[in-house]
């Protein structure tokens, strides 16, 4: 499977892992910022740009994720339920 | 649709506060001021994350629902069919171990039946969950 198929069949997946890239990305930035600045009040930009922005795109990743997870299972029993004729119950 | 919705919005706001948050706290050199900014961060993070958690707690449970429909609905097999089913060994072409097929590891995976010997020939060894050896035991 080329990249491109993998990036289109799997666009939850790949937006996944690079929201938790960049989170964690994010994350090691904001530390470095913090460990160079002597005064709070120029530790305090680098928590809110790299810690909380960090946590937001890792939280993002996460979902992401498993959100594809349940849409495959949802995919799945919706195939068992074509399979038995009662594509209905899957409205 | 709606929890889509829901979803998008929680989101947007989310970052948006995280985003006003770190703008003004850059904005300001008073101490007072950055922790009262980073708060409408921490509460961005937290409606962001709302939002994320509630959207796949109605997924999973629009998923059990319909396996709750559909369980009812799937034939049972035969017990001679489970029977052979039981005894057959299943591996997928990368899998370092073989399973029982009825194996709750191997639901839903490309495998294929072969021998014991096969198995242990391509250098395989019997799960240890589903325990497929003690069926010749």
């Amino acid at each position: 499977m080329d990249f491109l198929t993998l990036v289109r069949n799997q666009w939850d997946r790949v937006a996944a892992w690079v929201a938790i890239v960049l989170g964690a990305l994010l994350l090691l930035l904001g530390w470095l910022g913090v460990s160079d600045a002597l005064l709070p009040t120029e530790q305090v930009p680098y928590i809110v740009s790299g810690g909380l922005g960090g946590i937001c795109l890792i939280g993002i990743g996460v979902m992401l994720w498993l959100s594809a997870d349940l849409r495959d299972e949802w995919s799945e029993l919706h195939e068992i339920a074509r399979q038995l004729g009662r594509e209905d119950v899957t409205q | 649709m709606r929890d889509l919705l829901a979803l998008y919005a929680t989101t947007f706001v989310g970052v948006l506060l995280v985003f006003l948050a770190w703008y003004e706290v850059s904005a300001s050199t008073r101490l007072s001021s950055q922790v009262r900014w980073t708060n409408v961060g921490v509460s961005g993070v937290i409606v962001l994350g709302a939002g994320n958690l509630f959207w796949l707690l109605r997924g999973r449970r629009a998923n059990g629902q319909l396996k709750r429909l559909l369980v009812p609905l799937v034939p049972a097999p035969d017990a001679r069919l489970r029977e052979a089913a039981a005894v057959r060994l299943v591996a997928g072409r990368d899998m370092t171990r073989f399973h029982r097929a009825d194996c709750a590891l191997v639901t839903g995976k490309p495998v294929t039946a072969a021998s014991e010997a096969a198995h242990h020939r391509a250098r395989r060894q019997p799960c240890g969950v589903c325990l497929p050896r003690l069926e010749g035991e």
